[in-house]
């Protein structure tokens, strides 16, 4: 099981990568949008494989449903598909580009590499404490006001520290801790869609 | 399949948006770049979130409750702002480079130099 999953990774991140180097090589503006949309699905299944699948399935209703078309649609208005999509006329920038990719990816893999993470699968020990995050648990009574106990359940079904079901703990999250956050994003979002027909609508003919 | 990995890849993704934001000319193709590194904060965000420990869940006893568990999951959280604001951002950066489209008959970056002093 471990090793199917292993595979299921490595052919997902080889896919999101190919497909952004695609993104950022390819010569007609239109063909890298849909390498765009190809990567952003397989960064999804790699959010899946993470046991993010609320993420996972937001990721391809925003990135791949929404952000892709609205992209497109870009392309298709500035009929600029002639031009192709050219790499800037100063080499010095080319080069630098390249070096300072290379870099981040050597320094960003050696920390990853050389850091002793902490590993839940193999760290976690309280057995209360992977029976929450598998969803084998119950609530334990508690006098009105104290915080709500956990209590391990079931021995047969509980794995190694994955969540059995995230989207309701993530919206319990969003509407108490991160209620203030949700609202600014709300308002964010309303002030992007103004602020976008404001910029594109024609303006009336003096 | 574990923390190391899943960092690797997520460097590795924002190494190719950054490459392609530095060197692309057209502005739309710059805006896709810039998505690429967002996709890539979200895997690192999220891959933490599966795989580190939260420090209320270390040690043996613990209290178990759900506020302790929830904090497992603010990568996700993360993740999920991280996606509603990309949203906005790419909403608001193809509207403008299609008004300077119109103004200007291009997407070319490297030609938009009014402000050069």
């Amino acid at each position: 099981m471990d090793g199917t999953i292993d595979v299921v990774f490595w052919i997902m991140s080889a896919a999101a990568i190919i497909g952004a180097l695609l993104v950022v090589t390819v010569k007609d503006v239109f063909r890298a949008a849909l390498a765009l949309a190809g990567s952003f699905l397989a960064v999804a299944g790699i959010f899946f494989l993470l046991q993010a699948e609320f993420v996972a399935v937001a990721q391809i209703l925003v990135y791949v449903g929404a952000i892709s078309i609205v992209v497109a649609f870009a392309i298709l208005l500035t009929r600029d598909m002639g031009q192709g999509n050219p790499t800037q006329g100063n080499r010095v920038l080319v080069i630098g580009g390249g070096i300072v990719a290379a870099l981040f990816v050597v320094v960003a893999g050696f920390v990853a590499y050389d850091t002793t993470w902490s590993d839940r699968d193999s760290s976690l020990t309280d057995v209360d404490a992977i029976a929450a995050l598998t969803g084998q648990y119950e609530e334990v009574e508690q006098p009105v006001g104290d915080p709500k106990l956990i209590a391990f359940t079931d021995a047969d079904k509980a794995k190694d520290g994955v969540f059995a079901d995230t989207t309701g703990w993530l919206g319990e999250l969003l509407i108490r801790d991160y209620v203030l956050a949700l609202q600014a994003m709300g308002v964010l979002l309303l002030a992007a869609i103004i602020g976008s027909i404001a910029l594109v609508r024609e303006q009336a003919s003096e | 399949m574990n923390l190391e990995n899943v960092l690797l890849v997520s460097a590795i993704l924002f190494a190719i948006g950054l490459y392609g934001a530095l060197t692309r000319r057209n502005a739309i193709v710059l805006l896709m770049s810039i998505e690429l590194m967002f996709n890539a904060v979200n895997i690192a965000a999220v891959g933490f979130s599966r795989y580190t420990v939260p420090a209320a869940l270390t040690g043996s006893p613990v209290e178990v409750t759900a506020d302790t568990v929830q904090t497992a999951l603010s990568g996700h959280v993360f993740a999920l702002f991280i996606i509603a604001a990309a949203a906005a951002e790419v909403a608001l950066g193809l509207a403008l480079v299609i008004a300077i489209y119109r103004q200007r008959e291009t997407a070319d970056v490297s030609e938009l130099d009014t402000m050069r002093g």
